[in-house]
């Protein structure tokens, strides 16, 4: 197991390296995707890799001269910097969804400052609650499909798209058995190990992930549950965009288990499977629709806050950690919602704010001493 | 020594049209009329010809600045989970909504009986405000999505914009149909927005366009001041009676060659939102010979002439058009246009925190227009109504420093 593990964080630790040399072995395009809610199946379909831009932590020295830190949060600072300092570079385009208010102002700037081939900016509904905005879900992808063809000078055919589909629905299938041995096996993995694993799969073939994760999966669904005293069983949900593995490896440190997430590194990506057996855009667009609440669709306001209190009751947790991204406003605005409703309920929730320099120490212990508190309880 | 600015008599005027309707809006029960809460680039005219009384909460936001309660409000909204870091209009109206009856509103709002907010501003946050409200008060919320035109917009993306929001909109009518049990009045809807069209006509020429005397008879002040009218009454006469007599009143101080600054040395032009240090700035500038012309902001709130006779397609027209909803590029080009048209010599451009649509365009705007035009610009932070992320004294020495740049370029 170990062995495995350690391709998933060689995957994730070089970040673009082994894509250039992927690049230049295969010929292929790559595309990078800025999070979120992008259908990379069509990108698939189309013969390119998708990536995921998930920022990076290196020094930011020309990105604030176009975006204040005080305004965007380090997600998107730091993908712009890779965008001005070269680092993406070896991208033969880009995509982005306008899922919140600097998203559509990155893409210009990137556009001003970058000459990837394909710029594409996702314009989603603002809402789902009319026949009019779902309409308009499949009218985006549409055209993001007509924009990648007219690129390529090459259409995408459905068969190709519903075999993309399979692709990424079995990608979604195993990554979930992988967070189900998660909770039905308590220590035997950790929270970090989990988003490693889905990590490498945003900066990897997804053929080849899966590869992996089948072999991860057969490691482990071999070994016995491990003697542990980790008694308390956590959900932790948020932290849009990125990772929060700063917040992970404290929760793993203090002996505590995630029974489930929501994360965007996390069962966010791969909760909900695409319908096979439908025309496969209406199907992506249905999918888009139906997927998990997420604060970047106005659906129904309580949506997401009775999501995550049904995930505490139903899976018995003892507390739920809320990761936010600071300068995300809106996670920070559903926020005081879903706190309502946790405190109603009864459930113990703490809420941590994460920044470019991951959680501060203070935060840290605040997360040690909620673990220790519901350890007690 | 204190710098009086000049007050346009209109002004007074105002003050009395706002005593009137907000006392139209707490006998809205008596008088069996409805109240809607509405976003402030919203097409406001589809409720008022329905007879609804419309409440800005934008606006409210600032009213509550102005009385110096807003900061107060915003910690009450904090205390209730929401974050410092959104927008400070927005902790201020929802600050005052949790307050309830106890709230510290000058105006103390009437309840909502209908909330409308549209995206053409681009703010996920105001959909987000608007349905935090909704939640509070327990009442429809209808959101008018307005797609995003961004810089790779096409003609055909346009036109699809536009098909979305006209859908949106007609839906919008058939909803209110069934809410207020009423055939839904186009003829009426017709009269308010000619209303609408006039006033801004006035408003453009009487007192937009007016600033391009040299030197200008109207100060931004002024300009955000006298929005008022254009907010409240845009569907009503009483618009077009104001905004006809302010022309006249600012016609006679361009005729008089009279200057809303006295001696007026050099033009400045504010990139950025309302927020509650206008006034003390205006006067700050005045200080140093400076006025404020004019700015992006006012254009955002009026009705552009078009078509009345096909209401819902000029409505969604405007929402589209609206700067704010429209990329980078065109936000520079309007930018440098109206530095050259209206004379420049300096633009402030402060990052407003928690606004996004308008602060994130900022340092590329004002980079990208300074090498166009060669008009430097000031930056520094500041809140919408939160004075706790306000320094005055910060604020002054880099407006001191600005005008200092400013006389030395003059003298060269």
């Amino acid at each position: 197991m170990e062995e495995t593990l350690k391709r998933f964080i060689a995957a994730k630790q070089s970040l673009y390296d082994n894509l250039k040399q992927w690049k230049k072995a295969s010929g292929k395009k790559i595309i990078g995707c800025h999070p979120m809610d992008i259908p990379e199946e069509i990108v698939h379909a189309a013969g390119m890799l998708p990536i995921t831009l998930m920022g990076f932590d290196g020094a930011i020295t020309h990105a604030t001269r176009s975006l204040q830190p005080t305004i965007a949060c380090n997600i998107l600072l730091e993908n712009l910097e890779m965008c001005l300092n070269g680092t993406l570079d070896f991208l033969d385009g880009v995509i982005f969804a306008d899922v919140c208010d600097t998203i559509p102002i990155l893409s210009d700037i990137w556009l001003r400052h970058s000459h990837h081939v394909l710029h594409h900016l996702m314009v989603m509904p603002k809402h789902l609650n009319s026949p009019s905005s779902r309409r308009r879900v499949s009218e985006q992808f549409l055209r993001l499909k007509a924009a990648i063809e007219k690129q390529n000078n090459k259409k995408i055919s459905d068969r190709d798209l519903k075999h993309s589909i399979g692709v990424y629905n079995q990608n979604r299938r195993l990554l979930k058995r992988l967070c189900d041995l998660r909770r039905c096996k308590p220590g035997l993995l950790s929270a970090s190990d989990v988003s490693t694993v889905v990590t490498a799969g945003m900066l990897m073939r997804k053929e080849d992930h899966n590869q992996l994760v089948e072999q991860l999966l057969l490691e482990l669904e071999n070994l016995p549950v491990p003697t542990s005293d980790m008694h308390v069983k956590l959900i932790v949900s948020g932290s849009l965009c990125g990772h929060c593995d700063s917040v992970l490896s404290v929760i793993d440190a203090q002996g505590a288990y995630i029974l489930e997430d929501d994360l965007y590194i996390g069962s966010r990506y791969f909760t909900s499977l695409t319908n096979e057996y439908i025309d496969p855009i209406e199907a992506l667009a249905q999918r888009y629709v139906d997927d998990i609440p997420s604060p970047t669709k106005f659906f129904d306001a309580n949506a997401w806050a009775n999501y995550i209190s049904n995930m505490v009751i139903r899976d018995k947790a003892d507390g739920i950690i809320i990761v936010m991204r600071k300068l995300c406003e809106i996670h920070a605005d559903d926020f005081p919602c879903i706190q309502n409703k946790l405190n109603n309920g009864g459930i113990p929730c703490l809420m941590i704010e994460i920044e470019r320099a991951g959680v501060s120490e203070q935060d840290k212990t605040r997360i040690q001493a909620f673990i220790d508190m519901l350890g007690v309880q | 020594m204190e710098i009086k600015l000049p007050r346009l008599k209109a002004q007074t005027i105002q003050r009395q049209l706002f005593i009137d309707y907000w006392q139209e809006l707490h006998n809205a029960k008596e008088s069996e009329k409805k109240v809607a809460w509405v976003s402030g680039m919203s097409p406001s005219e589809l409720l008022s010809a329905m007879d609804f009384l419309i409440i800005y909460p934008m606006n409210h936001s600032a009213t509550c600045g102005a009385a110096g309660v807003a900061t107060v409000l915003c910690e009450i909204s904090e205390q209730n989970g929401y974050s410092p870091d959104l927008c400070g209009y927005q902790r201020c109206d929802i600050g005052s909504a949790l307050m309830g009856e106890q709230t510290l509103s000058p105006v103390r709002p009437p309840r909502p009986d209908l909330m409308l907010v549209t995206s053409n501003q681009q703010c996920h946050q105001i959909f987000k405000w608007f349905e935090n409200i909704s939640r509070i008060y327990d009442v429809p919320l209808i959101m008018v999505d307005v797609p995003f035109l961004d810089d790779t917009a096409t003609k055909d993306d346009e036109l699809s914009a536009l098909k979305y929001v006209k859908e949106q909109l007609q839906e919008f009518i058939y909803f209110l149909e069934g809410f207020t049990k009423r055939r839904y009045n186009y003829d009426r809807l017709q009269e308010c927005m000619a209303y609408a069209s006039a006033a801004y006509d006035l408003w453009y020429e009487g007192l937009f366009n007016a600033a391009k005397n040299i030197p200008s008879p109207i100060s931004t002040f002024d300009l955000f001041i006298h929005l008022g009218p254009m907010l409240y009454l845009r569907s009503r006469p009483e618009a077009v009676d104001y905004y006809r007599n302010l022309k006249d009143e600012v016609l006679e101080r361009v005729a008089n060659g009279q200057g809303a600054v006295p001696d007026e040395k050099f033009r400045l032009f504010l990139n950025g939102m309302n927020w509650m240090k206008i006034p003390s700035l205006a006067k700050l500038c005045a200080s140093y010979n400076a006025c404020m012309v004019t700015g992006i902001y006012p254009l955002l709130f009026t009705l552009k002439g078009g078509d009345i006779s096909r209401p819902v397609e000029t409505m969604a027209k405007s929402a589209i058009n609206s700067l704010l909803n429209r990329g980078l590029q065109t936000r520079i080009n309007a930018v440098e246009n109206l530095v050259r048209d209206f004379a420049i010599d300096g633009i402030i451009a402060p990052t407003i925190r928690g606004c996004k649509p308008i602060s994130s365009f900022q340092l590329e705007t004002m980079r990208e227009v300074e090498r166009l035009t060669g008009v430097p610009n000031l930056e520094f932070e500041t809140c919408m109504v939160d004075t706790r992320y306000h320094s005055d004294a910060q604020v002054e020495v880099r407006i001191q420093a600005f005008m200092e740049l400013l006389e030395n370029r003059a003298k060269k």
